[in-house]
């Protein structure tokens, strides 16, 4: 067991119990979200503006609260820089070019929403810096203090609390189920986490850990060969093409889910048979980027990886519910309400949205991270939990602006498709690095008081580096391509 | 480039924009129930009365009680009034408004009865007891677009019918009735727009149908036992139309992105037929009339519909894949009626009505398509009754109750508001 309620007291000595006790003076509500990417209001493979992230929406429809609610605003492009769609044909997309800023990094104290991209329930309670925890977490200058730390020193009444995500889901979209977190591990640091909060007297509602296959990041392939000029599936003999997996010969099944990466590959000739054009059966080498001839493995979920992550992902699931339930904490059902997205789709008024990559209006071009449509759906659920729960008769976000776009009255093209888009090689692998959490390389001087004034851009301190991506990406000389 | 993953990605787009071209489209059968001057002077409370040839509409027991031929024409004018839109949250929301155009419509009825032989009338009837308008204002902006733009519903019968006057007081009779009807949906699809990630108008679909058939029937009973008491009982059918022939039209809407428009376009179903089918309700009627006094009559009336026959709308079209069924699951219904009619003289009536009904319809059809609510009227009437010739008329003012769903089965709620002011004269000779 950690020392956590210690290093809350140490860390309120540090900060001076000034900040604390003026909000604990306010009657309204105190509203603190902890997570990760999901929580950050992370996007299109980056943080950028994030006014609409799921809780600064819930903070908008609460009444009486006490003060502002604080986020790491980023501007635009966003950190890391978002994706945009260049074009249809083909389709295109990529990170948008430029240098995006903190805009809120003098706030004298910790932000109110401290959603970590990245982070997994071990970083909630362990991490103080590194990566983008620099960008949120600003250390030193909060005394080295965890999430989970910061969070408790604001005295909320009210928090939000989804986590785990990353614990589960960064084996998914790299392929890799051996980055699972163990079940024990992620018991403790949750229970750890939802305990602290209890602990502090105030309400909270956590939501559990969605399926992977209701992403389109895991859901947007079928793993056959697909026919460009009928949009069938190829049939040779009667038979479908069953892309070729990691080992270079053994075809995929149903059951095997290839990755939105894995179309990066495709376009190589990667995993499609040397008898329908591609490169699986030449001999090894032929295509470097797939030396087998299959579709690499961190662009394919095996069936039985599927299932491994899955069977994970229900253990996450119920220590969540249990740890909610044992605590009187409102718990929100992200997984179901993911998947009744996947398989229904939600209806607004003639208009349909579901989980389609790039045309269901849900998820962002990142294929894993919501729309702002998507992050106020959520927001509501999460709404509806607290209102259940505690009582607390705060009313559903419009989803209006959503549907439309803010300000758009029959939403037109935005105008940066209209200039030449300039065209980088980092791209779609920037979600790949932002779950990897800290060994995303952020090299932000972050200083209290030196960024400059809230909302207004100031030069950039630092570059964006990630090893990760560049090493990943020196290989292919031309964008990506789904 | 490569061609697969474009073209994959060509077919997320298109298998998005097929299944929303396909989204619903519905019509609600409605009932009009002003079909003759002197009725709808006291509020349709007439049943027990029937006295004049719209007892073809109100009660045809009493088509057997005539001894000479007379015509009875005339028009009710139907001016809706404000009738408004206000969103709640999450869907539209509370900043969406709507308003339905104001139009007058006239709904015309004509009657004719005549002697066959000696207890043997023959009854002849031609009128509307169905039909609709919902058309709402700045169809660019009106948030309910994708739902509906319009929605128009005609319903014209034709009834041919005999009345035996068994009694000198009881008449029973029995009639034929075939029900011409057309139907116009109109609205917009929508679609993600890929570079927006938000929604955009990409389509306009009508549904325009032809004059359609239905046959059903109805039968009457009335009965004075005293000379200040009479009673009436009416019955009439079921009616489905069945809209073989109509036309549906796809129109594009352009985004201003070639490659989105291209796709759409490259998808937007050919414009094709279409049917359709309405079962409109069956009804009964229990009407009750008592002379208080010689100059003072007063008469209540209860009318059961039989909305309940309105389960669902289903679509057919030539492209099997289009076809869409949606649930209308409306319940049966009670409309109460009250009338009083003041003999001022020998030539003149003043008469006066109120009546209120519920809304068939679940909060969960509530919609831009058909916004029904409960409603209750206030009338006042004026007949003159000459030698050779007889002229009524009414004024009717309907109000209903604002009705707010949170419940819709398209996720579109709101509070709808609205008011109706109708007029009408009958003459007959």
């Amino acid at each position: 067991m950690r020392s956590t309620k210690l290093k809350v007291v140490l860390l309120l000595l540090v900060l001076g119990l000034s900040l604390g006790s003026a909000w604990a003076q306010c009657s309204g509500t105190k509203y603190v979200a902890l997570g990760d990417s999901l929580t950050a209001g992370f996007q299109s493979g980056g943080l950028a503006e994030q006014y609409d992230s799921f809780p600064a929406l819930i903070f908008g429809q609460l009444d009486d609260t006490c003060g502002t609610f604080e986020q790491p605003l980023v501007s635009q492009p966003g950190i890391p820089s978002q994706y945009h769609l260049v074009g249809l044909f083909p389709t295109v997309i990529e990170p948008q070019e430029g240098d995006a800023y903190p805009m809120n990094a003098e706030l004298a104290r910790p932000y109110d929403n401290l959603g970590v991209p990245g982070a997994t329930v071990n970083d909630v309670v362990e991490t103080t810096s590194g990566g983008i925890f620099n960008l949120i977490l600003r250390n030193p200058a909060f005394g080295n203090t965890t999430q989970l730390q910061q969070a408790l020193s604001l005295q909320p009444n009210f928090m939000t609390l989804w986590i785990g995500n990353n614990d589960a889901l960064g084996a998914a979209t790299s392929g890799m189920p051996a980055l699972l977190t163990p079940l024990e591990d992620f018991q403790e640091d949750f229970e750890t986490i939802a305990g602290a909060i209890a602990a502090s007297g105030a309400d909270f509602v956590v939501a559990n850990i969605p399926d992977v296959t209701t992403i389109p990041f895991v859901s947007t392939f079928p793993s056959f060969l697909v026919n460009p000029a009928t949009n069938q599936p190829v049939q040779i003999g009667g038979e479908f093409v069953w892309l070729i997996g990691p080992d270079g010969t053994t075809p995929l099944t149903p059951a095997d889910k290839v990755l939105l990466t894995g179309g990066t590959y495709m376009a190589l000739g990667c995993g499609i048979p040397a008898a329908a054009g591609g490169v699986a059966g030449l001999p090894p080498g032929t295509q470097p980027a797939c030396p087998s001839g299959g579709l690499p493995d961190t662009a394919v979920l095996l069936a039985g990886q599927v299932a491994e992550i899955q069977a994970r992902v229900a253990e996450f699931n119920t220590v969540i519910e249990n740890t909610a339930n044992a605590l009187g904490a409102g718990f929100v059902d992200a997984r179901a309400i993911l998947a009744d997205i996947a398989t229904n789709g939600l209806e607004l008024g003639g208009i349909s949205f579901d989980s389609s990559f790039l045309t269901g209006g849900f998820f962002s071009y990142d294929g894993v991270h919501l729309t702002d449509l998507g992050y106020a759906y959520v927001a509501n659920r999460f709404i509806d939990e607290a209102n259940e729960t505690f009582e607390m008769n705060i009313p559903p976000v419009d989803l209006y602006p959503f549907v439309f776009g803010r300000g758009a009255a029959g939403a037109r093209l935005p105008a940066y498709l209209a200039k030449d888009a300039v065209l980088s090689p980092a791209a779609i692998n920037n979600v790949l690095s932002i779950f990897a959490g800290k060994d995303f390389e952020l090299d932000l001087d972050v200083e209290l008081g030196t960024i400059g004034p809230r909302g207004r851009r100031v030069p950039p301190r630092s570059r964006i580096v990630s090893p990760l991506n560049e090493r990943r990406f020196r290989r292919y000389r031309e964008p990506l391509r789904f | 480039m490569d061609r697969k993953t474009i073209h994959f990605a060509t077919s997320v787009l298109l298998l998005a924009v097929v299944s929303l071209l396909s989204a619903p489209v519905h019509a609600a059968g409605f009932a009009i129930f002003e079909q003759g001057a002197k009725a709808m002077g006291m509020a349709g409370a007439f049943g027990a009365q029937a006295d004049d040839p719209s007892a073809m509409y109100y009660n045809i027991g009493g088509l057997a009680m005539f001894t000479e031929s007379e015509f009875y024409a005339g028009v009710s004018a139907v001016s809706l009034g404000d009738s408004d839109f206000t969103g709640l949250a999450p869907f539209p929301g509370p900043d969406v408004t709507g308003t339905q155009k104001n139009q007058v419509l006239f709904v015309p009825h004509f009657y004719y009865v005549r002697p066959l032989k000696e207890n043997l009338n023959l009854g002849l009837g031609m009128n509307a007891p169905f039909g609709l308008t919902t058309e709402w204002e700045n169809t660019d902006d009106w948030a309910g677009r994708f739902l509906s733009e319009k929605a128009a519903l005609q319903a014209i019968d034709l009834t041919a019918a005999l009345g035996w006057r068994a009694k000198d007081n009881l008449g029973l009779s029995f009639g034929l009735i075939v029900r011409n009807s057309t139907l116009e949906l109109r609205k917009r699809n929508a679609a993600i727009n890929p570079f927006t990630q938000t929604a955009v108008d990409v389509a306009m679909v009508k549904l325009e149908g032809g004059f359609d058939q239905g046959y059903g029937f109805t039968a009457g009973l009335f009965h004075q036992p005293t000379d200040r008491l009479s009673w009436g009982l009416n019955y009439r059918s079921q009616i489905d139309v069945d809209y073989d022939n109509g036309d549906a039209t796809f129109t594009q809407i352009l985004s201003g992105d070639p490659a989105f428009d291209g796709i759409v376009a490259s998808i937007l179903p050919a414009d094709q037929h279409v049917s359709t089918g309405i079962a409109f309700p069956d009804n009964a009627t229990l009407a009750l009339a008592y002379k208080i006094t010689d100059d003072i009559l007063v008469e209540a009336d209860y009318i059961w519909w039989g909305w309940s026959s309105f389960e669902s709308l289903e679509l057919a079209f030539e492209d099997e894949t289009l076809d869409t069924t949606f649930a209308q699951n409306y319940d049966d219904s009670s409309t109460y009626r009250f009338g009083l009619r003041w003999d001022r003289s020998e030539t003149q009536q003043l008469r006066f009505g109120y009546y209120f009904e519920d809304s068939p319809q679940p909060s969960t059809s509530t919609g831009p398509l058909l916004p029904d609510a409960d409603r209750q009227g206030l009338t006042v009437g004026y007949g003159f009754s000459g030698e050779r010739f007889q002229v009524d008329l009414y004024v009717l003012y309907v109000d209903l109750s604002d009705r707010t769903t949170t419940v819709n089965r398209d996720n579109f709620n709101g509070s709808y508001t609205g008011s109706t002011l109708l007029a009408g004269v009958t003459v007959g000779w």
